[in-house]
């Protein structure tokens, strides 16, 4: 199957920040979430897939059409939600249904009306008179069943409850199961990304850090316990040390040292998700 | 074009459902200018250089004053001021042609009925402007300000799609010293030209009716293209960050 999502060499750069450059692609029937620290360039990536920034160098592709150029036959393949609502304030969520679903053909109707019980949404209010995280919810009820390929989310539950970060894991789950659709999400809840997402796109100050499948990133994780201290020198794989506690990134090669200097480890756990974002972030931090 | 007007018009019902309180609020507003204008045709012969002003800001501004809250420009990012139904078409799967298209029928919307019923209402309610031209004349005087309001009106939808606001000092002192440049030119044009803005159009359309009218329906039609173009490119140019 083709790619939903293609980008080569993308670079940008505003004022001093630079971002790239950038490859990646999305294929059918995958998650992925991007993470990085705040300023990493998360959401300006995000809106150079829309068009909504124009890239310094490199291209964009959605379904195989250049998003760079006057052809615009790509938008009806995404559906992208906005950290910052713009627009939305004077109408309320009825008007905002009414003046989106007609523009997607695939709207998903009974998947709207079920959102709307789900999270209990007050249609008749203005959207500028609901809560946060309703304003959230709305917004989640009027993009899911847009049933775009590429649902592109840019931090979707930051305000939300934790019932319904729940209930949306368990919608966006229900929703990828046709196979050929993909997600793009953005996110610091480290709930969203490990059980939603399959790949790991990380970001640090404009730079990548690395694509990663989330299984195989969590399996090159290792932490070791040891009885004795070791030396000073470096230790292949080894990202962080304190007094008898290793981590590696590389577990066969570090235990492959271990056995070369007869070094004995009394216990090796695998790492949280949480701490091997942490590593890849903090470890860049210099940089 | 059709399906893009099609498309255009879709978009707008909702927006035009919270439209109510700005046109009764601009058809007030256009009421009291005409009430005004009708003491300001008599004035200007005694050098009341005020009629101008307003005259051209009701040609160029007009439709910006009743925006309902919500649709009325505001700060993107930093650096980038839009309007608010803009930035939404841009996240939807919207052509940049009907994002273009949705602006200028906005506009027009909210300024031609207005300014036509100015036009008109002046021409029935006031002896002077009617003792100062004929009906023929006030047509061409008409078609003149309307097609000023398409031209230059237009203008005004550079900052609805999108405008950088550059926040440093200099720009800020050299715009400042732009806007009292136009006002005081405004102002002083009769003491230099020795008519108003509005009194050479009375004049003009008195003179040359058929080709002020002519010139002044081709440079509207120019105007709408050059405008159209123009937003799309700036459509296309601008970072939405």
């Amino acid at each position: 199957m083709d790619a939903l999502l293609s980008i080569r060499d993308l670079e940008k750069r505003i004022d001093e920040f630079h971002l790239g450059p950038l490859d990646l692609t999305i294929e059918p029937g995958t998650i992925t979430a991007l993470i990085g620290n705040n300023g990493s360039g998360k959401s300006t990536l995000l809106k150079m897939i829309m068009n909504l920034v124009q890239p310094g160098m490199g291209n964009i592709k959605v379904n195989n059409i250049l998003v760079h150029s006057d052809n615009e036959n790509w938008k009806p393949y995404v559906a992208y939600q906005p950290q910052t609502i713009i627009g939305w304030d004077p109408f309320t969520g009825e008007m905002l249904k009414d003046l989106i679903a007609p523009l997607y053909p695939n709207w998903d109707e009974s998947l709207f009306l079920r959102m709307v019980e789900l999270f209990e949404i007050p249609l008749n209010k203005k959207f500028s008179k609901l809560s946060q995280g309703v304003q959230q919810k709305l917004n989640l009820t009027l993009t899911l069943p847009r049933n775009a390929p590429l649902l592109i989310l840019d931090e979707p539950t930051s305000f939300m409850d934790i019932p319904s970060k729940k209930l949306l894991i368990d919608l966006l789950v229900d929703w990828m199961e046709p196979g050929d659709r993909s997600i793009i999400i953005a996110s610091h809840q480290i709930d969203d990304i490990k059980k939603l997402s399959d790949y790991l796109f990380v970001l640090h100050n404009g730079e990548v850090l690395g694509h990663f499948e989330k299984e195989a990133l969590m399996e090159n994780y290792a932490r070791y316990w040891l009885s004795d201290s070791v030396s000073e020198e470096s230790i292949p794989g080894v990202v962080s040390r304190e007094e008898h506690v290793l981590i590696s990134n590389n577990p066969k090669e570090t235990e492959s040292y271990f056995e070369q200097m007869n070094t004995k480890w009394t216990n090796r756990s695998s790492l949280e998700m949480e701490d091997i974002i942490t590593l890849l972030l903090t470890k860049n931090k210099g940089q | 074009m059709k399906d893009d007007l099609k498309v255009t018009m879709q978009l707008m019902k909702q927006e035009l459902k919270l439209s109510w309180g700005s046109f009764i609020g601009l058809f007030l507003y256009y009421s009291l200018f005409t009430v005004l204008f009708t003491t300001g045709f008599h004035a200007q012969e005694t050098r009341f250089v005020g009629l101008d002003l307003f005259f051209l800001m009701l040609f160029i501004f007009g439709p910006a004053w009743f925006k309902p809250k919500g649709l009325q420009l505001q700060k993107i990012n930093g650096k980038i001021f839009a309007s608010p139904s803009t930035i939404m078409g841009l996240h939807l799967p919207i052509k940049k042609q009907v994002i273009v298209l949705k602006s200028i029928v906005q506009y027009v919307i909210h300024s031609f009925p207005f300014q036509l019923y100015m036009l008109i209402m002046l021409y029935l309610i006031s002896p002077d402007v009617r003792n100062t031209m004929e009906l023929d004349t006030y047509i061409s005087f008409a078609i003149i300000w309307l097609s000023f309001g398409i031209y230059i009106g237009f203008s005004v939808l550079t900052i609805d799609v999108g405008s950088s606001s550059n926040n440093n000092n200099l720009t800020i002192v050299l715009s400042s010293l732009l806007f009292v440049a136009i006002l005081l030119l405004i102002l002083s044009f009769p003491y230099f030209f020795t008519y108003g803005v509005v009194e050479w159009t009375i004049i003009i359309a008195k003179k040359w009716p058929y080709i002020s009218t002519l010139l002044s329906i081709s440079a509207a039609t120019v105007g709408f293209f050059y405008w159209k173009k123009k937003l799309m490119k700036q459509l296309k140019q601008i970072d939405y960050l």
